[in-house]
C-alpha cells in the first residue's frame, strides 16, 4: 500500500432521502496509517457516510475512493481489504463466537483450515474473548459483542478498519477495553471510527473529521485543530503574594495580558503571550525570580476537544 | 500476526462472490442443528400419519355408517386428501420457515454486516433460495412422500409410479412458488407482518378466490392440489392438456419472483 496516498477520499459525496439531505458535498481525506475519529452529534451523517463508503448505500451525487478504488464501481475489491464493525452489531445469535469468526474468515480465505483456526484464535485473543469462543453469541453482553465485532472486522488483517460507534453504549470498562484494542491495532492498519464520545477521540486519534447536519465542518490532526482559535496562553498556580509577579509579567514586551484568579486559596494566573519561544524560554524563570513565590502548577493551556467541538457545532 | 500471504485467498468475483460461504452457513442452519429432524418428524406425522389414519379410519367409519366404501373409493379419497393436505400444509410450512429469512436480516442488520464482507447481494439472496429449496424438498416433500408412496402403492399396487412422481413434481412446483414468493416479499417489504400477510393471503385467499373466479385455476397455483390427484388417478398423459398449464405457469411465476427479487436486492439500501 502506498503510504503517502490517502486511504479514503471523497469528492462532494452527497446522499439524500427524498427531501432530506443526510450528507451534503462531503470532501474528506483519511491519511494512511492513522487513527481517524469521525465526530459528530447523533444524526450528523456519520453512519450514512460509512454505508456509502462500503457500498451498502449509493450516493445521490459525488464520488469517493478507498485505496484509490471507486466506492461504487470497485466495491467488491475494496471490501476484500476492509474490516467493518457496524453500530449495534448484530450477529447470528445461535452461532458461537468461533463460528461467527469462521463464517467471516471464509469470505476472505479458502484455507488452509489450520491457519484459519489459528487466525481466529489469535484475533479472539486480541480482544480477550478466548475463553468465550465456544459460547453462543446470544449470551454475550454489549461489551463482548462489541469486542467480537472488532475481532471479526480484524480477521482478514484489513488495510482499513471502519468502526461505527465502537464504544457507544458501553460502560467505562468496556470503553477502555475497546480503545485499548484500537491502540493495539494502530501499527497494523488505518482505523476510521465514528463516535460522538469526544474523550475517546482525544485519547486515541491522530486525526479528526467533524460532521454536523451532513456537512464537514473541520478536519485535520488533533494538534492542529486544538491549537486554532485559542490564542497562546499559560496557566500558573502560585502560593504567596503574587502582586509583584503579576506587575512584573505585565511589563514584559511579549506578554499581552495577565488575568488574575483564585483557586482554593491560591493564586491562579492566566498569561496571554504573543511570542511562544520567549514564553517557553523565560516565563517560568521570570516568575521564579521572585523568591517569595512558590510555583505549584505551570502548564500551557490548550483548548480541549470538547470545547472545540461544541464551539464548532453550536456555532454552526 | 501471521501474514495473509500464507492463506489460500478466496478470489471469486461478481454475483458468485461469497456464495459458497453463504450456502455453507444457510445449509448449516438446516442440517447442523436440530431443525432437520424436527421438520422431518413433523412432516412424517402430518403427511404419512394423516394418510394412515385416513386409510384405516375412513373405511371403518363407512362400515359403521352402513355405507361401506370400495377399495377404489377409499384410494381416491385418500389421494385427494393427501395432495390437498400436503399442498396446503407444506405451503404454510414453507411460508413459516422462510418468512423471516430476508426481512429478518434486513431489520436486524445482519444483512448489512454480511454484505460489508466480500459477498454479493445476489449470492446473499441465492444462498437462501437454494438452501431453503433443497432442504424443503428433502424434509417436507422427499422423505414424507417416500413413505406416502409406500403406503399408497401398498393400498393399490396398480398405482402408476410415473403418475405419482408427476404429481409430486407438481407439488414441488407449488411449494417452490410460495417459497420464492415469501423470499421476494421479504426483499421488497420493510415490515415482517407484510411478508406473512401477503404470502398467507396468497395461499389461503387464493383458494377462496378460485371459488369465485374459476379461470384462476389455469393461471395460478390455487387449484394445483386437485390437478395433482387427477394426475395420479388418471395418469399424467391422460389428463386434459390444459391442466398442465397452471403447473407450467406456476413455475413461470416462481422464475419471475426470483428475477424480481434479484433486481430489487441489487438496488436495496442497507
Amino acid at each position: 500500500m502506498d503510504q503517502t496516498k490517502p486511504v479514503i477520499q471523497t469528492q462532494n459525496l452527497s446522499k439524500s432521502f427524498g427531501n432530506f439531505h443526510a450528507l451534503k458535498s462531503l470532501n474528506l481525506t483519511v491519511p494512511a496509517n492513522s487513527i481517524v475519529g469521525f465526530l459528530g452529534p447523533n444524526g450528523a451523517g456519520k453512519s450514512t457516510t460509512i454505508k456509502l463508503l462500503l457500498g451498502l448505500s449509493k450516493p445521490t451525487m459525488g464520488a469517493g475512493s478507498i485505496f484509490g478504488m471507486d466506492i461504487e464501481k470497485e466495491n467488491q475489491d475494496i471490501r476484500r481489504r476492509v474490516g467493518y464493525l457496524a453500530q449495534n452489531p448484530n450477529f447470528y445469535e445461535h452461532m458461537t463466537a468461533r463460528q461467527i469468526m469462521d463464517f467471516t474468515a471464509r469470505f476472505f480465505f479458502k484455507g488452509p483450515d489450520n491457519l484459519i483456526q489459528a487466525r481466529i484464535d489469535e484475533t479472539l485473543n486480541l480482544v480477550g474473548l478466548e475463553n468465550k469462543a465456544n459460547r453462543p453469541v446470544r449470551g454475550f453482553s454489549g461489551g463482548e459483542r462489541q469486542r467480537l465485532g472488532i475481532a471479526q472486522a480484524q480477521v482478514n488483517y484489513p488495510d482499513l478498519l471502519i468502526l461505527d460507534e465502537p464504544a457507544a453504549a458501553l460502560d467505562p470498562q468496556g470503553r477502555r477495553d475497546v480503545l485499548e484494542v484500537m491502540e493495539k491495532l494502530r501499527k497494523h492498519t488505518t482505523i476510521f471510527f465514528s463516535t460522538h464520545i469526544l474523550d475517546d477521540v482525544q485519547r486515541v486519534s491522530d486525526h479528526v473529521i467533524i460532521l454536523n447536519h451532513g456537512e464537514l465542518i473541520a478536519q485535520g490532526s488533533v494538534e492542529e485543530l486544538l491549537s486554532t482559535g485559542t490564542g497562546l496562553n499559560y496557566k500558573l498556580v502560585l502560593k504567596g503574594d503574587s502582586t509583584r509577579v503579576q506587575k512584573h509579567l505585565q511589563s514584559l514586551a511579549w506578554v499581552q495580558e495577565v488575568i488574575l484568579g483564585h483557586q482554593n486559596g491560591k493564586t491562579a494566573l492566566t498569561i496571554m503571550v504573543e511570542d511562544e519561544i520567549s514564553a517557553e524560554q523565560f516565563l517560568l524563570r521570570e516568575v521564579l525570580s521572585d523568591e517569595n513565590i512558590r510555583v505549584l502548577e505551570f502548564n500551557r493551556n490548550k483548548q480541549n476537544l470538547e470545547e472545540f467541538f461544541l464551539n464548532l457545532v453550536e456555532g454552526a | 500476526m501471521s501474514a495473509n500471504q500464507l492463506f489460500q485467498i478466496e478470489k471469486t468475483r461478481g454475483w458468485r462472490m461469497g456464495l459458497r460461504n453463504l450456502l455453507r452457513k444457510e445449509n448449516g442452519e438446516w442440517w447442523q442443528t436440530k431443525r432437520w429432524w424436527i421438520q422431518m418428524l413433523v412432516w412424517l406425522v402430518v403427511i404419512d400419519g394423516f394418510l394412515l389414519f385416513l386409510l384405516i379410519g375412513v373405511p371403518e367409519a363407512a362400515i359403521l355408517s352402513g355405507q361401506p366404501l370400495s377399495d377404489a373409493e377409499v384410494f381416491s379419497t385418500a389421494l385427494d386428501a393427501l395432495f390437498g393436505i400436503a399442498s396446503m400444509g407444506i405451503g404454510i410450512g414453507v411460508i413459516i420457515a422462510t418468512q423471516d429469512e430476508v426481512i429478518g436480516e434486513k431489520l436486524s442488520g445482519t444483512a448489512a454486516w454480511v454484505l460489508s464482507k466480500p459477498s454479493s447481494r445476489v449470492a446473499f439472496y441465492l444462498s437462501k433460495l437454494i438452501s431453503n429449496s433443497f432442504s424443503t424438498l428433502i424434509l417436507m416433500i422427499g422423505i414424507p412422500f417416500l413413505g406416502a408412496f409406500a403406503i399408497m402403492s401398498n393400498k393399490n399396487p396398480e398405482m402408476s409410479v410415473g403418475g405419482f412422481l408427476s404429481a409430486v413434481g407438481a407439488l414441488i412446483i407449488h411449494t417452490f412458488f410460495y417459497l420464492s414468493l415469501s423470499l421476494m416479499v421479504g426483499v421488497f417489504a420493510e415490515k415482517r407482518s407484510v411478508v406473512l400477510a401477503v404470502t398467507m393471503a396468497g395461499l389461503l385467499g387464493g383458494q377462496l378466490m378460485m371459488n369465485i373466479i374459476k379461470e384462476l385455476l389455469y393461471f395460478t397455483p390455487f387449484g394445483l392440489s386437485q390437478i395433482m390427484s387427477a394426475i395420479v388417478s388418471q395418469g399424467p398423459l391422460r389428463i386434459p392438456g390444459e391442466l398442465w398449464l397452471p403447473v407450467g405457469l406456476t413455475f413461470l411465476w416462481s422464475v419471475i419472483f426470483i428475477l424480481l427479487s434479484i433486481w430489487k436486492i441489487r438496488r436495496l439500501e442497507f
